[in-house]
C-alpha cells in the first residue's frame, strides 16, 4: 500500500506554497501530501492512503475537530500517527486535541525532521500485521465499509490483544457498537479505560453508549468527571445535555445546550442535543430544520430518529416518517444507515408501497454487507403481500390486512 | 557506513610541548572545548602516554626537547596499533630548523605562528572531523562481517505499584523517551512494552517509574496484580487534598489555564511569574510542595541562584523538578527531569504525577524491615540495537530512544561475548540523536572498566577480529 501522509494548513502560513521546499531532504517513507482546507483533506482522508496526518494549528477549531474525527474513522484512534505543529499551544488547544487522544506536538522549527520519524515508525507499524496500529487500521476501515461480515472478521483478528492493548480494547468497543451490540460496546469501551485512564477517547466513548444503552446516571458520572479535567469541551457539554433530556431534566439539559452553543454553534452534536430538546418538547418542525447542519451522527441521536419515524408511521403519517428517514440516512453514520433503511422498507411496507418497500430492503441488505434474518422475514412479507394484493384485486376481494409488525 | 553524530565522543587529545608553560593555556582551551587533553613534555613522555592513551589527534610542536614531531611521526608509523593516530604539527616560527623535520612526512595538520586561540581551535576541529571523528581505531561492525543485530538489556526488579506508577529496582536511569520491552525471568508472566519512565534516586539505589497506564502488551495483566504501596503524597494527604505544584510561567494566561484544567486532575497550581518567585516559594516552603514546573531554565542569574537553592535542599525530600525545554538533547536526571516542549496534556499531567513519590519512600517500603510486602519480579527491559562498531574503548550503538549516560547495559552478542571473554555488561558514556533522524540515537558505551588497560582490552579484541573470516569485497555499483 502507498501511504501518504498528510499535511493540513489550518493556520493560513500559505504551507502549499513551501512545503515541498521544507520536507525535501527527509526520508518520511511515504508520499507527502498537502491541503489547505476542510474539503480537501477530507477529501484525502476519505481516499483512504492517509495514514498520518499532520495539522499546523494553534487553535481548536471546528475544521481541525472535523478531521480528527474523519482521521479517527478512516484510520482509527491512533495518537502516534497524528501530531500538531505549532510551537506554544494553550492548555485549552492541548486539552482539546488530547480529547482525541493526541499528545503529540511538534515545534515550527524542526518539523519536517520530526514528521519524518513519525511516518517512518508508522511505515514500520503497517508492515507488521501482529501490530496493534495494523489491527486498529483494519478494523477501522472494515467499519467504515459498514459491512458487518468485515467488521467481524476484523473484530475477531485482534483476538486476546483487546485484554491488554487499550487501543485495541477501544477499536473494538467501535466494532461491536457499529454492529448495534452496545451493551459489548460499553464492556470494551470500560476495559480500554480500565487500562489506560489518560486515553480520554475510551471514556467519551464509554459515556455515550452508556447513554445509548439508557444507563444515565453512569453516563453522568463519566461525562461529569471529564468535564472536571476540560470544561471546554462542547460535545461533551452537548451529550451531558441528551443525558438530562433524558433524565427529563429539560432545564439543565438546555443550560449545557446554551453553553455547547455559545462556543461552537454548528457543531454537529450541538445541534443533535438542541433538536433532542426540541423533539421532546414537542417542536417537531425546527427539529427537523437543524437536521440539515448535522453530520456523521451517532447511534443515540440515530436511535431518536428510528423511534419518532416509527412513531409517524405507526400512527397514520408514513409520508411524513419516510421523509424523515430519508433526512436521517443522509446525516447517520455509514453502519448506521442500515437501520434507518429497514425502518424505511417496514413504513412503505405499511404505506403499501410494495415495490418501494422492496427497493429499500434491498438497499438494507447491500449497507449491513449480507442479509440477516429480519430482514430476510421482512422481504418474504412484501412478496407475499403485494402477491396477496394482486391475486385480491383480481379477484375484487376485501383489501390485505396491514403487516403487524410494531417497527417502520 | 552510518553517520556518527560527533557530539558522543569525547576525544582525546595528546598535547606535546617543549615548555609546560606554553601549553597551559592550550590544555585550558581544550579542556573547555570538551576533549581530554595529555601533557608531554618530551618526546620521551609522548610516546610513553600516546602507548597507555591511544588518543584521538596528537598535537605536537616540531621541536621538542628530545626530538622532534618528524620523530614523534616515524615512531609513530612503526607501531602497528598507533600508526593511524593523527598528528598536528604547530609550527612556531618556519624556520628550516622548524620545517624540515615535517617535510616527507604526512601529518594530519599543521598550525602554523603563535598560539591563536580561535584559528587553533578550529583548526583542531577540522584535523578531529577529518581524521579521528569517532576514534582512528574505530572499525565499522558492517566491514569486519560481524553481526551488527543484538540486544541491550538491563537488570531490574519489579516491586510493586505505587498509584498509577509501576516502580522497579535498577541498577541504572532510564530514559523518559526510552520505550524497552519488559521481559519477567518467570515464563508465568508476560512481556511489556515500558515508556515514560521516571528515576528516583535514594543514596546508591536507583527506581524506576513507569506509568501503568502506558504499558502494553500482554504483560499488563501481572502488571495490574502487583501489590500497592501505600506510601508518599497519597498516604500522608487526604485524597481530597490537591497536590501542590509551584508553576514558574511568565505567561500569566498559560497559567491560568493551565491551573483551571489541572484542577481537575486534583494538582493545584501556584504560580511564580519569575524565577526569582519559585526560588523564594521553594526556599520557604519546600516540605508542603509537591513538585516544581519551570517553563525554562537559562544560564542567566536568576537561574543560577535558582540552581544554588534548589542544590541546598535536603536530599530525598526536595521536591522533584519537571523544566520545560526546546532542546533535543537535555536529558532528564534523578533530580531535574526534563519536557520537551511543546508537549501534550496527558504526559504533563503524567509526570506531574509521578513526581510526587519521593524516592525515600519508595525506598523506605524496599527496604529490608519494611512493613510493605514488595512483589520482587525479576525482569530484564530489553531492546534492539545495531552495532555500529568498535573502538580502543568499547564502540557504538544505535538505539530508537536515548540512553542515559552511566546506565550499564548487558549487551547479547556472540562475537562481543567471545571476545570480552564473557563478559557482557558495558556503560553508556554518551548518546545523542543523529542529525538526520531525531528518532535514531547512538551511544557510545565502554566495555573497560575504571583501571583497565585500553591497549591491553584492544590488542586482546584486535587478536579476535583476527580469527573473522574476510569480508568478500561489496561489487562495485
Amino acid at each position: 500500500m502507498d501511504w501518504t501522509c498528510l499535511l493540513v494548513d489550518l493556520s493560513g502560513l500559505g504551507l502549499a506554497q513551501t512545503w515541498q521546499d521544507q520536507t525535501a531532504g527527509h526520508d518520511y517513507g511515504m508520499a507527502i501530501s498537502c491541503a489547505s482546507s476542510l474539503e480537501e483533506a477530507q477529501a484525502m482522508l476519505n481516499a483512504g492512503s492517509v495514514l498520518v496526518q499532520a495539522f499546523f494549528a494553534s487553535e481548536n477549531g471546528g475544521d481541525l475537530q472535523t478531521l480528527l474525527k474523519s482521521f479517527q474513522t478512516n484510520v482509527g484512534c491512533i495518537s502516534d500517527f497524528q501530531a500538531i505543529i505549532c510551537d506554544e499551544p494553550s492548555p485549552v488547544f492541548m486539552a482539546g486535541v488530547f480529547e482525541f487522544g493526541i499528545e503529540q506536538f511538534v515545534p515550527m522549527a524542526t518539523w519536517a525532521k520530526e514528521l519524518a520519524a513519525v511516518t517512518r515508525r508508522a511505515v514500520e507499524l503497517m508492515q507488521d500485521e501482529t501490530s496493534p496500529e495494523f489491527k486498529t487500521l483494519s478494523l477501522s476501515r472494515s467499519i467504515r465499509s459498514a459491512d458487518q461480515g468485515a467488521i467481524k472478521q476484523a473484530s475477531d483478528a485482534i483476538g486476546d490483544m483487546a485484554t491488554y492493548d487499550y487501543r485495541l480494547a477501544f477499536a473494538k468497543g467501535k466494532a461491536a457498537e457499529a454492529s448495534g451490540n452496545y451493551a459489548a460496546a460499553a464492556d470494551a469501551y470500560a476495559s480500554a479505560r480500565g487500562m489506560n485512564k489518560m486515553f480520554r477517547p475510551s471514556a467519551s466513548s464509554l459515556g455515550e453508549t452508556l447513554l445509548v444503552t439508557g444507563r444515565l446516571d453512569e453516563a453522568l458520572d463519566v461525562f461529569k468527571t471529564l468535564e472536571k479535567t476540560n470544561p471546554y469541551d462542547v460535545e461533551r457539554k452537548a451529550n451531558l445535555a441528551s443525558v438530562y433530556v433524558e433524565k427529563g431534566d429539560f432545564e439543565t439539559a438546555q443550560r449545557y445546550v446554551d453553553a455547547a452553543a455559545k462556543i461552537a454553534p454548528n457543531n454537529s452534536k450541538v445541534l443533535e442535543a438542541q433538536a433532542q430538546v426540541m423533539l421532546c418538547t414537542g417542536k417537531v418542525g425546527e427539529a427537523f430544520k437543524l437536521m440539515d447542519g448535522m453530520s456523521d451522527v451517532g447511534p443515540f441521536f440515530a436511535a431518536k430518529l428510528n423511534e419518532l419515524g416509527i412513531q409517524l408511521s405507526q400512527s397514520g403519517k408514513g409520508k411524513s416518517a419516510l421523509a424523515l428517514y430519508q433526512k436521517a440516512h443522509k446525516i447517520v453514520r455509514p453502519e448506521l444507515k442500515y437501520k434507518i433503511t429497514l425502518n424505511a422498507a417496514l413504513a412503505c411496507r405499511r404505506l403499501k408501497a410494495w415495490d418501494m418497500a422492496m427497493k429499500y430492503a434491498l438497499r438494507c441488505e447491500k449497507e449491513f454487507g449480507a442479509s440477516f434474518a429480519k430482514l430476510d422475514k421482512i422481504k418474504e412479507s412484501i412478496i407475499a403481500s403485494k402477491k396477496q394484493e394482486a391475486a385480491a384485486a383480481a379477484q375484487g376481494a376485501p383489501k390485505v390486512p396491514l403487516p403487524t409488525d410494531k417497527a417502520g | 557506513m552510518a553517520i556518527i553524530s560527533p557530539t558522543i565522543t569525547q576525544h582525546t587529545i595528546v598535547l606535546c610541548i617543549e615548555k609546560r608553560e606554553r601549553g597551559i593555556a592550550t590544555q585550558a582551551l581544550l579542556t573547555k572545548a570538551g576533549f581530554r587533553v595529555v601533557m608531554a613534555l618530551s618526546l620521551y613522555d609522548a610516546l610513553k602516554c600516546i602507548a597507555q592513551e591511544m588518543p584521538h589527534l596528537v598535537i605536537s610542536e616540531v621541536i621538542l626537547s628530545d626530538g622532534t614531531a618528524g620523530t614523534l611521526y616515524d615512531r609513530l608509523q612503526a607501531h602497528e596499533m598507533l600508526k593511524k593516530t593523527p598528528i598536528m604539527a604547530h609550527v612556531l616560527k618556519k624556520t628550516k630548523e622548524e620545517l624540515t623535520p615535517l617535510s616527507t612526512r604526512k601529518f594530519a595538520g599543521f598550525f602554523l605562528g603563535p598560539f591563536e586561540p580561535r584559528g587553533f581551535l578550529a583548526k583542531v576541529y577540522e584535523v578531529i572531523r577529518a581524521h579521528a571523528a569517532v576514534s582512528p581505531y574505530f572499525l565499522d561492525a558492517e566491514s569486519l562481517g560481524i553481526k551488527t543485530d543484538l540486544t541491550i538489556s538491563i537488570d531490574a526488579a519489579v516491586m510493586g505499584r505505587a498509584g498509577e506508577q509501576m516502580v522497579s529496582r535498577s541498577g541504572t536511569e532510564v530514559d523518559p523517551a526510552a520505550s524497552m520491552v519488559c521481559v519477567p525471568a518467570s515464563p508465568d508472566f508476560g512481556p511489556a512494552v515500558l515508556r515514560m519512565a521516571t528515576n528516583l534516586r535514594s543514596g546508591d539505589e536507583i527506581f524506576n517509574m513507569f506509568p501503568i497506564s502506558r504499558i502494553i502488551g500482554a504483560g499488563r495483566k501481572w502488571v495490574l496484580n502487583l501489590p500497592e504501596f501505600k506510601i508518599g503524597a497519597d498516604a500522608s494527604k487526604g485524597p481530597e487534598k490537591l497536590k501542590k505544584v509551584v508553576f514558574y510561567e511568565p505567561n500569566e494566561a498559560r497559567y491560568e489555564g493551565f491551573r483551571e484544567l489541572l484542577k481537575g486532575y486534583g494538582i493545584d497550581l501556584v504560580h511564580a511569574k519569575t524565577l526569582p518567585m519559585a526560588t523564594a516559594m521553594v526556599k520557604r516552603d519546600f516540605e508542603t510542595i509537591g513538585c516544581v514546573y519551570l517553563h525554562e531554565l537559562m544560564n542567566d542569574a536568576s537561574s543560577i541562584e535558582w540552581k544554588g537553592v534548589y542544590a541546598k535542599l535536603p536530599g530525598g525530600r526536595k521536591p522533584p523538578l519537571i523544566v520545560g525545554t526546546t532542546s533535543q538533547n537535555a536529558r532528564s536526571t534523578t533530580e531535574t527531569r526534563y519536557l520537551k516542549r511543546p508537549f501534550g496534556m496527558g504526559v504533563f499531567v503524567e509526570m506531574l504525577q509521578a513526581s510526587f513519590e519521593r524516592a525515600d519512600d519508595i525506598a523506605s517500603v524496599a527496604g529490608k524491615n519494611a512493613a510493605t510486602t514488595t512483589a520482587s519480579v525479576s525482569v530484564k527491559y530489553q531492546a534492539p540495537a545495531i552495532l555500529i562498531g568498535l573502538d580502543e574503548t568499547g564502540g557504538i550503538l544505535q538505539v530508537r530512544f536515548p540512553l542515559l549516560k552511566g546506565s550499564r547495559l548487558n549487551i547479547a552478542h556472540a562475537f562481543l561475548q567471545t571476545a570480552w571473554e564473557g563478559r557482557a555488561q558495558v556503560q553508556v558514556v554518551a548518546s545523542a540523536p543523529t542529525e538526520a533522524k531525531p528518532d535514531i540515537w547512538h551511544a557510545r558505551f565502554e566495555a573497560i572498566d575504571a583501571g583497565m588497560s585500553k591497549v591491553k582490552y584492544w590488542e586482546k579484541l584486535a587478536k579476535h577480529l583476527a580469527t573473522l573470516p574476510p569480508v568478500p569485497a561489496k561489487p562495485a555499483a
